[in-house]
């Protein structure tokens, strides 16, 4: 799912978290780990603290990745940018983005000022 | 393409034709080199999932600014090819006894829990491992899964599993074309024949937590010079884009600190780590290659500036004139941040002109000191040999036998024995293979 170059109201920035979540509760790496979650705690490889916690992360991490995929979909832009738009702090988006950079989601394309410009790499 | 080979079997070695590495770094390949190109047996063993050691890490080399994964792979690759040299990665030495040309060295053979002689290291298990956790070879800055391969030329290319980070959710098994998962997989003891043993352990870096006063750890755009190295890497974390951690930008002005952890009696850091003067500036003149356009002021913050080497006072030359670098003789005293911008603001003392300084830096780098690795205290202790006050390997005399321990047939050698560049250690990693091959090519008689 993805949004068009439209301007960010408070109702479209709800609409694109809703997408956002849709996107990563659709990824293969949640619905492995909540589909065999169950089996491993019960055979007790995992205690449910730790995949509660696990669960937690993964899912707050998927989500924003996906914000900042929405976001990119529009257009290449830089880290200051992404984080007024999506209210998510400077360095949190950094560390999503070398995340992404290493799984091949996103790459650098340019320079702004001083600052680096991401962009949605194509597959 | 990987072709699938019968399992490794050492059963053939003799002990008066095979000598054991202990430590798959620089200094360690060439001593396993130059003994197996004679024809002697050599079991080389690496207690991490790859041979490569630090200067996998590492960007460029000083003085040359040569590419160092470009100088490393084809070591690599020799080392793992090689007819006489067996490679066991992810091991370590347990226990030696016997004498020279008669050791009998066990050795612990940690699980990968993968397949050595399945795996072609496609890497389609980590595509699909849904366990993400920090890279230790890209020091915490990028990230891998709990499958995985350190680095691109991990050698051999075989993914291995953090088995602290995997959950067994059996996704990679899934995945996995050649079956070469073996979750049940346990560690295994094995006892090897050598009649001469050489120690190439390497180094770690001082911690430098232990100077509060810097900000390390409190503040992000407070960084130590492996985690340098690590951003400025085409194949780092950040694809080689120089950037600062707070907000991903471009720093306009660098500040690098030396001796941090060295030449400092308080921390028991008495002597010089030799290779930082150097290390420093190579990474300083780095920021003014990568980024000319944004990183307008770079500034090292030295003691002295040992520049010793063929070629290093040219290169500190070349650092001052032709790229702008500014040097400043005096220790830091303190770092502070800025709150509004997250820069890093030192407080120091330019002891030339006696002015007190407070200069504002986007990024600041620490340029650690070296040590011997905490394990290398234990390994001295079960061959019987001799470690210095520093921690270092003892060796019988630094001008007549300088890669000999106290204990015959036993050789050491790079920065196992004492801070060195590459060059150095390489040249050490020669010696002690020249050391050994005596013994050996005597048939095992010391």
């Amino acid at each position: 799912m993805s949004m068009g170059k439209r301007q960010r109201t408070k109702e479209s920035a709800t609409e694109d978290n809703i997408i956002a979540a849709i996107d990563a509760f659709g990824s293969e790496r949640l619905r492995w780990l909540i589909g065999k979650g169950d089996i491993l705690v019960q055979n007790g490889i995992l205690n449910d603290e730790r995949f509660q916690s696990l669960i937690d992360a993964t899912v707050k991490d998927e989500i924003e990745r996906y914000s900042i995929e929405q976001v990119l979909r529009t257009q290449p832009t830089t880290i200051t940018k992404m984080s007024k738009i999506l209210k998510i702090e400077k360095d949190c988006i950094l560390w999503h983005l070398l995340a992404m950079i290493k799984w091949n989601r996103v790459e650098i394309v340019g320079v702004e000022k001083n600052e680096y410009v991401y962009a949605l790499k194509e597959s | 393409m990987t072709i699938v080979e019968d399992v490794t079997t050492l059963e053939f070695l003799k002990p008066s034709e095979t000598a054991l590495v202990i430590g798959g770094g620089v200094a360690g390949m060439q001593a396993s080199l130059d003994l197996a190109n004679q024809g002697f047996n050599v079991v080389l063993v690496e207690k991490t999932p790859s041979i490569g050691g630090a200067m996998a890490m590492l960007d460029k080399t000083f003085p040359t600014l040569d590419c160092s994964a470009c100088i490393l792979t084809p070591r690599l690759s020799e080392v793992a090819r090689h007819p006489n040299i067996k490679l066991l990665t992810y091991s370590e030495v347990i226990d030696a006894k016997g004498e020279a040309g008669d050791f009998k060295v066990r050795i612990l053979r940690k699980a990968r829990k993968v397949l050595e002689d399945k795996c072609s290291g496609c890497g389609e298990c980590a595509v699909h491992c849904p366990i993400e956790v920090r890279n230790e070879f890209d020091q915490g800055l990028g990230f891998r899964k709990a499958i995985y391969v350190s680095f691109p030329q991990n050698t051999p290319l075989v993914y291995t599993i953090d088995t602290e980070n995997c959950i067994k959710c059996e996704l990679c098994v899934k995945c996995c074309d050649r079956d070469a998962i073996d979750l049940d997989m346990q560690d295994k003891e094995i006892e090897i024949p050598a009649g001469a043993i050489i120690i190439a352990t390497g180094y770690e870096l001082f911690d430098v937590r232990k100077y509060g006063r810097f900000g390390y750890g409190r503040f992000k755009n407070v960084i130590n010079a492996l985690e340098y190295e690590r951003l400025i890497n085409a194949a780092g974390p950040t694809a080689g884009h120089l950037m600062r951690l707070s907000d991903g930008k471009i720093p306009e002005s660098i500040g690098f600190i030396q001796c941090v952890g060295a030449r400092d009696t308080s921390q028991n850091v008495p002597y010089c780590s030799r290779i930082c003067c150097m290390y420093g500036i190579k990474n300083a003149i780095m920021a003014k290659e990568l980024a000319p356009e944004h990183v307008k002021n770079v500034v090292v913050y030295y003691t002295d500036i040992r520049a010793y080497g063929k070629g290093f006072e040219e290169f500190y030359n070349m650092a001052k004139e032709r790229f702008g670098i500014k040097f400043i003789k005096g220790r830091v005293g303190e770092a502070n941040e800025n709150p509004i911008n997250g820069n890093i603001i030192l407080n120091a003392e330019n002891i030339e002109t006696g002015e007190y300084l407070r200069h504002e830096h986007e990024l600041v780098v620490l340029c650690p000191g070296i040590l011997p690795p905490k394990e290398l205290k234990i390994l001295a202790e079960q061959l019987g040999i001799d470690i210095d006050i520093d921690g270092y390997i003892d060796i019988e005399s630094p001008i007549t036998m300088p890669v000999d321990t106290n204990v015959p047939g036993v050789f050491v050698c790079g920065c196992a024995e004492s801070p060195k560049d590459i060059p150095d250690s390489v040249t050490a990693g020669s010696a002690a293979a020249m050391r050994a091959s005596i013994i050996l090519a005597r048939g095992g008689v010391y």
